[in-house]
């Protein structure tokens, strides 16, 4: 223990001064973005990003910033990792809602209630879930186990049924979130004149245009060709190089264009 | 009638050398009794001529067509005649045909036999060939030929232009002499490359053509190309009916007007029909001209799922007939659901290449989501003029949905201006403004949250703390009922009626003096009562004496006394158990 201590406290020392740097860098970009320079405050966040700092803020500024230059595609795809980095964070919900508009570009979460089961934290299903057959349990063993409680035992074994129910209800809400919302393989188009295709070869038919920003999930990857599904039972092939995975950030999307 | 005719025919008659001494080759040979000759052997393409066939006394069966390559050639009717000279008579009669070609070249309407019925008998006369040329007249100036009666011309505004642009041109049908014509009949004008409109309006008018005075009927019309390409145009073929000239009886005029069919070829064009150039906007939907446009919505307060009908109108110079309705600027996928759309456009009302025409269209669009605008519409044209692309726009068109202010259009005032109190107006309640998305958020310009790692989904050490807590909970309550459960259970079993053992059994476990008295009192009573049950037919004696000491043994248990569970004494005890044992077993 009077070991750990000394190098606890020199990697706090450590770390203080990186931080520091990070948030003001993070503040000049800031300020390129005030001053209307959008092509640095781009290229700031970009050298944010590539040294791997994660920050939904970040993420957002950088979308801000992406949208500004006209890269529509690009400024959808930051925000919806600001998003996945904070379910919760109200400013890229609210651009991706005039994002939509504006663009019409396609999504898997296409109802309500998928927008919701998508902007809740994945452990909080975990949470609700245990919780719930925590205190149906809980509620049986008392009614059982406690004399003074036996007159309300028919109320406790009610709750106890009440909390199963809800406990189901979260784990299919977790399953369809899992199956259908997952962020696994799941891509942005950045380009913007995407179109899929019936085959990977750029004399194919087109099966739709895919606005920039419209989401997709990878299938299978060949050369230079995506196989992709698109929402509303679609599938098609895409070139590569128009879509962009959302999670993990690939390290070639962090550099910068002029590089 | 007749008389008129064989006039005529006489006239005929005598033309007829003349005409064979300008077209009849000499040194082709030919039969005395029939004569074959044509008014003209050089004619324009469309152009019809004229074939003669003279038989002298003799019938001929003639043929309905005459099979010529390159050439039309029908029969059209005959006539005969009965001339006497010097007391002889002779019979002649004469067969038409009419002929005409569409392409340019030179043909020949050949020989062949034609079987004669006279008087002697049956024979066969043979024809001679028949050379026509078909010259192609493609300058319209050229058409006017003040030689022949009756004429027709058509004209072009331009020779060159772009497919699909409206081009005008008129059809004219000359007939010489003064109000000569008195209707037309049928315009028509064919090309498989072209499409033509009009063909409507007449308008009677003269003109002086080579000294010669001609009446003429215009026909304005339009066109537009469908390929692109060199084409010939022409001939256009106009019938009228003009007013018959010939003279009346004895060289007076006729009382009654009379009519007779024209049917007469215009000369042909030379056209270049250029494509539209590449590069075309997404909104370009096929109009070649000049345009305006503008839109209105039917309704500009709906909800999620009502119609609304664009209505727009398209005025200009081009062809409305084929264009397309305008589309909108960005693809609205998700946000409005459109219809094909409905195109009006009354005949008065098209343009024709120099008038201004207009065309409406109508389309229904429904929102399938909140919006306050119906976006921008485009419509793109090629304008031959500026040899360019031209986009026109209309919109965007806001609107209220259903429910919802539109801040701009309503703007709430939530305190009157006079200065009295909101609530005690009687004024409609204050609607909520709706938000609008119109740019996206600033950025975030506060101090940045700097993850570790991203969110993973798995559960923290809060979560397995929390499992912690509840499984102690549930564990203590769970262990409590169990212990409880237990008690109840050991409980119950020793309220277990010990009657059920056997009188032997009960004997072995009864219990040793100094035990607690009540206990041994009813382990006593307990084996009195197996014995009992085990020996029914006992003698009465033995009975009795068992009942009492069973009562005894009840007296002590039962008796009401709160005596102290006191242990058996030795004697006491023994005294039951010498009692018990002196019991005879079966």
């Amino acid at each position: 223990m009077s070991r750990i201590f000394p190098v606890f406290v020199s990697l706090c020392l450590l770390a203080g001064p990186l931080l520091a740097d990070d948030e003001s860098n993070f503040s000049s970009a800031n300020q390129l973005f005030e001053n209307g320079d959008f092509t640095g405050a781009a290229k700031a966040y970009r050298q944010l990003a590539e040294s791997g700092k994660l920050s939904p803020e970040l993420f957002y500024n950088l979308g801000a910033a992406q949208h500004r230059l006209g890269n529509e595609g690009e400024a959808v795809l930051w925000m919806r990792r600001a998003l996945y980095l904070d379910p919760g964070m109200p400013e890229p919900t609210q651009s991706l809602s005039f994002l939509r508009t504006h663009l019409a570009f396609f999504e898997f979460a296409g109802n309500g209630l998928e927008r919701f089961l998508s902007s809740i934290n994945a452990s909080a299903f975990l949470w609700i879930r245990s919780l719930a057959l925590w205190i149906a349990a809980l509620a049986t063993v008392a009614a059982f186990s406690i004399p003074r409680l036996k007159p309300n035992r028919s109320a406790l074994v009610t709750l106890s049924i009440v909390m199963l129910m809800l406990a189901v209800v979260a784990w299919r809400a977790d399953r369809y979130r899992e199956n259908r919302l997952t962020v696994d393989n799941l891509a942005t188009v950045i380009s913007d004149s995407a179109s899929a295709l019936t085959a990977p070869s750029p004399d194919a038919k087109e099966v739709v245009t895919l606005p920039p920003g419209s989401e997709i999930r990878l299938l299978q990857q060949a050369g230079a060709w995506t196989y992709a599904e698109i929402p509303g039972e679609l599938r098609g092939w895409l070139r590569t190089e128009t879509v962009a995975k959302l999670w993990p950030v690939h390290p070639s999307e962090l550099e910068s264009p002029e590089s | 009638m007749r008389f008129f005719s064989v006039i005529f025919l006489f006239l005929i008659a005598q033309c007829a050398p003349l005409a064979s001494a300008q077209t009849v080759d000499p040194q082709v040979p030919t039969d005395d009794s029939v004569t074959v000759n044509v008014l003209r052997d050089r004619i324009a393409v469309g152009e019809i001529g004229q074939l003669f066939i003279k038989v002298r006394n003799a019938e001929a069966s003639m043929p309905e067509r005459i099979e010529t390559q390159g050439l039309d050639v029908t029969f059209s009717g005959q006539q005969s005649s009965i001339n006497i000279v010097n007391g002889r008579q002779s019979v002649e009669t004469t067969y038409f045909y009419r002929f005409r070609g569409d392409d340019p070249g030179t043909f020949t309407i050949p020989e062949f036999e034609i079987r004669l019925s006279q008087r002697g008998g049956e024979s066969v006369a043979k024809t001679r060939p028949i050379v026509i040329t078909l010259v192609e007249n493609s300058d319209p100036e050229s058409a006017l030929d003040a030689t022949k009666p009756f004429f027709g011309k058509l004209e072009l505004t331009r020779d060159t232009f772009y497919v699909n642009e409206l081009v005008p041109f008129t059809l004219t049908a000359y007939v010489r002499g003064r109000n000569s014509i008195h209707d037309v009949v049928t315009a028509k004008l064919e090309n498989e490359s072209f499409i033509f409109r009009g063909f409507r309006d007449v308008r009677t008018d003269g003109a002086e053509v080579g000294h010669t005075y001609y009446s003429s009927a215009v026909i304005p019309s339009h066109l537009f190309a469908l390929k692109a390409g060199s084409h010939r145009l022409g001939p256009a073929q106009i019938v009228v009916r003009s007013v018959d000239s010939d003279p009346g009886g004895f060289g007076l005029s006729s009382f009654f007007q009379r009519t007779a069919t024209r049917e007469m070829a215009t000369n042909t064009l030379n056209l270049t029909v250029k494509p539209l150039p590449d590069g075309a906007p997404a909104s370009f939907t096929g109009g070649v001209g000049d345009f305006q446009l503008s839109g209105t919505p039917s309704l500009t307060t709906l909800g999620i799922g009502d119609p609304v009908s664009m209505e727009f109108e398209v005025t200009g110079i081009g062809n409305l007939r084929t264009m397309g309705a305008p589309v909108f600027a960005i693809p609205q996928t998700g946000i409005w659901r459109t219809y094909e759309p409905n195109k009006k456009l009354n005949d008065d009302e098209d343009s024709d290449g120099f008038r201004t025409g207009t065309i409406r269209f109508s389309q229904v669009l429904i929102p399938e989501a909140r919006t306050d605008k119906i976006p921008e519409f485009q419509l793109s044209y090629f304008d031959p003029a500026k040899e360019s692309y031209v986009t026109l726009k209309a919109g965007p068109f806001p609107i209220s949905m259903t429910g919802s202010a539109s801040p701009s259009a309503e703007p709430t005032a939530p305190f009157p201006a006079d200065g009295s109190s909101a609530l005690s107006s009687p004024a409609a309640p204050a609607k909520r403004p709706e938000p609008r998305f119109e740019d996206i958020l600033h950025i975030r310009t506060g101090p940045a949250r700097w993850l570790a790692a991203a969110p993973s989904g798995k559960p923290g050490a809060l979560f397995w703390g929390v499992q912690i807590v509840f499984s102690i909970a549930f564990s203590t309550l769970a262990a409590f009922g169990v212990i409880r459960w237990l008690a109840w259970r050991r409980l119950h079993e020793s309220l277990q009626p010990v009657e059920e053992l056997p009188f032997a059994r009960q004997v072995k476990q009864l219990p040793r003096p100094g035990s607690p008295r009540r206990e041994f009192l009813r382990s006593i009573n307990a084996a009195l009562a197996a014995w009992t049950r085990e020996h029914p037919d006992a003698p009465s004696p033995v009975l009795e004496a068992v009942t009492r000491i069973s009562e005894r043994c009840d007296a002590a248990l039962y008796s009401g006394q709160s005596q102290p569970d006191v242990p058996i004494s030795a004697s006491e005890a023994e005294e039951f158990l010498s009692l018990i044992r002196r019991l005879p077993v079966r």
